[in-house]
C-alpha cells in the first residue's frame, strides 16, 4: 500500500505556515549575550548609572534633611510648652506622645514589610536573570506589594473545618504583636529610639523569642499534619538557636559594659589611628567570630533559607502557615520581614557601630542614613542567602547548632574575656 | 491505585499522604508514608492517577496515529518516545531509514536529553531548596525548544521523528543556531557545578542518601542514570547500539555509591556527553556523504501495513531504558503495543528506599529518581 | 555460548521448552511452560547471569477489537466484527525479555497458557523485584494471576475497575467518570 508518501517539504519559505516550521528570528532573545563582558551591555552600564544616581540622591536627601533626633525635639518642647499653657496635665502629654511615637514605630515594620517583599523579589528575579515586577508602580513595580496588600486584604479568610478555630485565629496575632513589641529599645540613629531602656538587649531576646509560641499554636491548630510537622520544626529549630545568638552578642555586652543598645552602638564611636573605625566586627577574631555566629543565627530565627525548614515548600507544602489565607497568612508574612529587620538593626547597632561613619571624612551624613544604609547592606546578604543555597535537612541543622554553633559561641565569649584583660 | 488505609499505625506514629497534590511529587504521585517524627517508617508508591490507558488507545490507531501518544507518554523527553516508537515499528514492518534521519535523529534526540537533564537539574534544585538553578537551567532549555520549534514547529511535543525516517531535513541556518547554542551550553556546565554540585549543603543533603547498591538496581531493573550511579555500565547506547550510536565517540559517566548525588551529578556529566555526540552528529551531517533532503524511507505509507510478528526495541531515553514490544497481525494497526516505561519500573523502588529516611531524604530521593508521571502511568 | 545454547542446556531438565516458531525479531525466543517458568528464571539467573528483567507483560490472542468508540480502522467494515485472524487463539501469553549485563546476551521467554478467568503463571517476585510492578501491571490489564506475588493489587486503574482493559474481548462500561 503505497498511495501517499511523505515527501519533506525543505524548499519552502523562511516560515512555512503550513508545517509550522520556523526561523529564529534575530529578534527572539538567545542569552548568548552573556559571552560578552557585562560592562560592555548597555543595559548594565545603565544599571549602574541609575545605582549611582539613587546612591548620589539619597545621600544629597540625607544631608539636606539632617539628624532627626534633635529637630524632633524643639517639636516636642513646643507643643509641652503649648499644652501646658492651656493647662493640659503633663501625664497626658507624656501619653499622647508615647502614642504618636508608638504609631511611627508601628510604620516600620509595616513600610519594612512593604520595601523588603518588593526588594526581595527585584533581588531574586535579578539573580535568576528575570525581570521581576515591573508593571504596577511607575518605575520597576514599586508598587507590586501595595497591590499584593490589597488582594491579601480583600481575599477571603478560609479557616478549615478540622481546625481549632480559636487557636487558629489567635496564632497570627501571638506572632505578629512581639514582632511590633520588639522594636521599642532598638535605635534607628543616634536619639532616635522609642524605649532607651537598660537591659534592651534582654528585652530584645526575649519578646522576639514569644513569636515562637504563634508559629507553634499556627502548626498545631491547623489540623494539617504538614502544618503540625511545620510547627514542631519551628519548635525545635528556634528555641535551638536562640542560644548562640545571644551568647553571640554577650562579647560585645562584656566590652561595652551596658545591655542597652543605643549605648553599645555609641560606645563603637571613634577611630582607631584616624581610620578604622571602633566597631566591633573589627575587634580581632572575637568580632569576626560573633558576628558570623549571631548572621547565621538570625537567618535561622528568622526562618529564612538556608533554614526554612518550618515552612520548606518542596517537603511540607508551605509548614506551619499552609492554612492561612488572606490577612492572616499577610500577618506571618509581615512578622517574617519584621524579625529580618530588626536582625538586621541588631547587627547594625552591635556590630557595626550603629550610627557611625565608616570612615572619618564621611561623617557629615547624618547618623540615620549611616544606619539606614548599613541595615539595607545587611539585609541584602539576607536575601542573596536565600537566593543562593539548598535547605538544610533537619536532622544536620540540630547538628550545626548544638555540635559547632554553640561550642563555637562559648568559646568566643571566654575569647572576650582574654581580650579584655587584654586591652585593660 | 489503590486505596492505602492507616491500618496499624502505632500511638507514635503518624500517617501522611504524600501527594498527589504535592509541590515535589513531579506530578499526580502518591507516596503513603508512615512516619514516626520525622523518619520514615513505610513508604508506599501509588500511581495510576495519570492513566490514560494508552496501551489500549494504540491498538485503535495505526501506526503513524500512534505516535502522537508516545509524545504524551514522557513528556519532557518527547523526542525520545518517538524515536523508541519508530524503532520498534521499523523493526516491525523491516523498514530501513536514511542514514541522514538517522543522525539527525541521534542529534535530536541528544539535545532533548539536555532539556530533560536540565528540567531535571532545576527541579531537583528545587526540591533541595534551591530555587535559583532552577531558572538557570530553564534560560538553556528555553534555547533548546527554540531549536525544536525550528526543526518541527513543536516546542514540548516534537512527532519528529517519524516512522521510516524523520518528518523534515534540518531547516537553512539550523546548524549554525544548533552550533551557537552547544558553544554557549557548555562552559554553563560548570557554572552548575559553583552554583551546586559544590555547594556543602547540597552535598550533605543528597551524598550518602537512598543508596542503591548494585546488585539491587540491577534486581529492580532499574535503568538509565539511576542504574549507572550504583556502578552498572549499562547504556542502551553502548550495549545494543541503535542508529548511528555505534559511530559516535562518547564516554558513560558511571557513580560509585548509588546516592542521590551520584544520580544526579551522572546526569550532569552526561550532559556533556550530549554535547560531544551532538558536535559529532553536526560535523557528520555536514559531510558530503549525506544527501540534504533524503530523510525519510522510500515507500513508507501513512496507512502502513506490518506483516504479522513481533519486534521488542529499545533505547536509551533520558530517564532510561525505554522499550516498545510491537505486535502485529498483519493488520493496519498495531495488535499490541506495550511500552516498557523507565519511569514506571525506576519508581518502584521507592518502597524499599524510603524506609528509615526522613522526611526530607523523601524529596531527595524522589527527585533524583526523577520520573515522569505520564510515562508512568501511561 | 550463546541464549540459544543455554536454553538448549536447559531444554534437557526441561523438555517443556522449545523454540518459537514465530520469534521476536533478534531475539532467541523460546516457549516455556506455565509450571517452570519460576525455576528456569532461577536457572537462567543464578547459572548463566541473566540478572536482569527487562519486560514483562501479555498479550491476548483473542482476536482483533473491534472497539466502540474509537475510530474504526479502514480494514475493518464500519459496524462488522472484525474477521478473526489467522493468528487468533484462545490463550495469553506471557512474554518475558531477560538481559544479561556481563556479556549481553538478550532472550525472550514466552509463557502460553489457557484464556480464562483465574489464568495464571508463577511470579518472578524475589528472583528478579522488577517483576513486582510490571506483574501487577499485567495483572491490572489482563488478569493474569502471578501465583506467590506478595501485593498481587491493581496498579494503574481504580480498585473500582471492572474487568480488565487490555483484554480484547473488554468493553467499557460507563461510570462516573464519563
Amino acid at each position: 500500500m503505497t498511495e501517499e508518501i511523505l515527501q519533506p517539504d525543505i524548499s519552502g519559505p523562511v516560515f512555512n505556515h503550513a508545517n509550522g516550521r520556523l526561523l529564529m528570528p534575530e529578534t527572539r532573545y538567545w542569552p548568548t549575550d552573556m559571552w560578552k563582558s557585562p560592562w560592555s551591555l548597555p543595559t548594565y552600564r545603565r544599571g549602574a548609572a541609575v545605582l549611582a544616581g539613587l546612591i548620589t540622591g539619597g545621600a544629597a536627601a540625607a544631608w539636606f534633611l539632617g539628624e532627626i533626633g534633635p529637630r524632633l525635639a524643639p517639636v516636642y518642647s513646643f507643643i509641652e510648652a503649648y499644652a501646658l499653657a492651656y493647662g493640659v496635665p503633663a501625664v497626658l502629654i507624656q501619653i499622647f506622645w508615647t502614642f504618636i511615637k508608638g504609631g511611627i514605630l508601628l510604620l516600620a515594620p509595616l513600610v519594612n514589610a512593604l520595601f523588603a517583599v518588593w526588594w526581595e523579589r527585584k533581588i531574586s528575579a535579578h539573580i535568576q536573570s528575570r525581570m521581576g515586577p515591573m508593571y504596577v508602580g511607575w518605575w520597576h513595580g514599586v508598587l507590586q506589594t501595595v497591590a499584593d496588600g490589597i488582594k491579601l486584604f480583600l481575599k477571603e479568610d478560609i479557616v478549615p473545618d478540622c481546625a481549632d478555630k480559636i487557636v487558629h485565629w489567635l496564632a497570627p496575632v501571638v506572632v505578629v504583636i512581639p514582632a511590633i513589641l520588639v522594636f521599642a529599645p532598638v535605635p534607628f540613629g543616634n536619639e532616635l529610639v522609642f524605649a532607651d531602656i537598660d537591659i534592651g538587649t534582654v528585652y530584645v531576646f526575649a519578646v522576639g523569642g514569644v513569636s515562637v509560641m504563634g508559629i507553634i499554636m499556627a502548626g498545631w491548630s491547623s489540623g494539617n499534619k504538614f502544618s503540625l510537622l511545620g510547627g514542631l520544626r519551628s519548635a525545635a529549630q528556634l528555641v535551638s538557636y536562640e542560644l548562640p545568638r545571644t551568647f553571640a552578642v554577650l562579647p560585645v555586652v562584656m566590652l561595652a559594659g551596658t545591655l542597652n543598645i543605643a549605648e553599645i552602638a555609641g560606645f563603637q564611636a571613634g577611630y582607631w589611628g584616624g581610620i578604622i573605625p571602633r566597631w566591633f566586627i573589627f575587634y580581632p577574631v572575637v568580632g569576626q567570630v560573633a558576628f558570623i555566629v549571631f548572621l547565621i543565627a538570625s537567618v535561622a530565627e528568622t526562618n529564612r533559607v538556608p533554614f526554612d525548614i518550618p515552612e520548606a515548600e518542596s517537603e511540607l507544602v508551605a509548614g506551619f502557615n499552609t492554612e492561612y489565607s488572606g490577612m492572616k497568612f499577610a500577618l506571618f508574612f509581615l512578622s517574617e520581614f519584621a524579625y529580618v529587620l530588626l536582625s538586621c538593626l541588631l547587627m547594625a547597632a552591635v556590630f557595626f557601630g550603629g550610627g557611625a561613619a565608616p570612615l572619618p571624612f564621611l561623617e557629615f551624613l547624618p547618623s540615620w542614613a549611616w544606619f539606614l544604609s548599613k541595615v539595607l547592606i545587611l539585609m541584602f546578604c539576607f536575601l542573596w542567602f536565600r537566593w543562593t543555597f539548598p535547605r538544610f535537612r533537619v536532622d544536620r541543622l540540630m547538628d550545626f547548632n548544638w555540635k559547632f554553633l554553640l561550642p563555637v559561641s562559648l568559646l568566643n565569649i571566654a575569647a572576650g574575656g582574654i581580650l579584655i584583660w587584654l586591652l585593660s | 491505585m489503590t486505596k492505602e488505609t492507616p491500618t496499624a499505625i502505632k500511638a507514635d506514629q503518624m500517617f501522611i499522604n504524600f501527594g498527589p497534590q504535592h509541590p515535589s511529587t513531579h506530578g499526580v504521585l502518591r507516596i503513603a508514608l508512615t512516619v514516626e517524627g520525622e523518619v520514615v517508617i513505610k513508604g508506599d508508591p501509588d500511581v495510576g492517577f495519570l492513566h490514560r490507558g494508552m496501551e489500549k488507545l494504540f491498538e485503535a490507531r495505526t501506526y503513524s496515529q500512534g505516535l502522537i501518544l508516545t509524545d504524551r507518554l514522557d513528556y519532557i523527553s518527547a523526542t525520545h518516545n518517538n524515536l523508541g516508537y519508530c524503532l520498534a515499528v521499523e523493526k516491525l514492518a523491516g523498514i530501513q531509514a536514511p542514514l541522514r534521519a538517522q543522525y539527525i535523529r541521534v542529534l535530536a534526540s541528544e539535545l532533548n536529553r539536555i532539556a530533560s537533564h536540565l528540567v531535571f537539574f532545576g527541579t531537583f534544585a528545587v526540591d533541595m531548596g534551591a530555587f535559583t538553578p532552577f531558572l538557570y537551567a530553564f534560560r538553556e532549555r528555553e534555547m533548546i525548544m527554540d531549536l525544536f520549534e525550528m526543526l518541527c514547529g513543536g516546542r514540548l511535543l516534537h512527532s519528529y521523528v517519524r516512522v521510516g525516517g524523520v518528518s523534515a531535513d534540518l531547516p537553512a541556518g539550523w546548524t549554525e543556531k544548533c552550533r551557537e547554542f552547544l558553544k554557549f551550553f557548555k562552559p554553563m556546565l560548570k557554572d552548575y557545578d559553583t552554583l551546586l554540585s559544590g555547594n556543602p549543603i547540597f552535598r550533605s543533603r543528597t551524598g550518602g542518601v537512598g543508596v542503591i547498591s548494585a546488585d539491587r538496581a540491577v534486581s529492580w531493573g532499574l535503568s538509565g542514570p539511576v542504574l549507572r550511579a550504583s556502578g552498572v555500565n549499562y547504556d542502551v547506547r553502548k550495549a545494543d547500539p541503535y542508529c548511528v550510536y555505534a559511530k559516535m565517540n562518547f564516554t558513560v559517566p558511571l557513580g560509585k555509591n548509588g546516592d542521590c548525588f551520584d544520580r544526579y551529578y551522572c546526569r550532569m556529566l552526561e550532559m556533556g556527553q550530549s554535547v560531544e555526540i551532538a558536535f559529532q552528529c553536526l560535523d557528520a551531517l555536514a559531510g558530503a556523504e549525506l544527501t540534504p533532503g533524503e530523510v525519510m524511507a522510500k515507500g513508507v505509507s501513512k496507512m502502513l501495513k506490518a506483516p504479522a510478528g513481533q519486534a521488542y526495541a529499545h533505547m536509551e531515553a533520558s530517564r532510561g531504558d525505554l522499550g516498545f514490544f510491537a505486535v502485529s497481525d498483519g493488520g493496519l494497526n498495531p495488535y499490541r503495543m506495550h511500552v516498557r516505561g523507565p519511569s514506571f519500573i525506576n519508581v518502584a523502588i521507592l518502597q524499599e528506599i524510603l524506609v528509615g529516611c526522613k522526611i526530607a531524604d523523601v524529596v531527595a530521593i524522589l527527585g533524583s529518581l526523577d520520573i515522569v508521571l505520564g510515562e508512568v502511568d501511561r | 555460548m550463546t541464549a540459544d545454547e543455554i536454553l538448549a542446556k536447559l531444554q534437557a531438565s526441561f523438555p517443556g521448552l522449545v523454540k518459537s516458531e514465530a520469534p521476536v525479531k533478534e531475539y532467541p525466543t523460546w516457549t516455556v511452560p506455565a509450571e517452570s517458568v519460576r525455576v528456569v528464571f532461577e536457572r537462567l539467573r543464578s547459572k548463566f547471569s541473566f540478572d536482569y528483567l527487562d519486560v514483562v507483560t501479555a498479550t491476548d490472542w483473542s482476536g482483533p477489537i473491534n472497539p466502540k468508540g474509537y475510530p474504526q480502522s479502514p480494514a475493518v467494515a464500519a459496524g462488522a466484527a472484525a474477521a478473526p485472524s489467522a493468528t487468533a487463539k484462545d490463550i495469553f501469553e506471557v512474554v518475558y525479555l531477560v538481559t544479561a549485563l556481563s556479556t549481553g546476551m538478550r532472550l525472550c521467554l514466552r509463557c502460553e497458557i489457557p484464556r480464562k478467568e483465574g489464568a495464571s503463571v508463577p511470579s518472578l517476585y524475589g528472583i528478579f523485584m522488577a517483576a513486582d510492578w510490571q506483574e501487577r501491571e499485567v495483572y491490572d490489564m489482563f488478569g493474569i494471576h502471578f501465583e506467590g506475588h506478595p501485593n498481587l493489587k491493581r496498579i494503574l486503574t481504580m480498585e473500582t475497575q471492572q474487568g480488565y482493559p487490555l483484554r480484547k474481548d473488554y468493553e467499557h462500561l460507563p461510570d462516573k467518570f464519563d
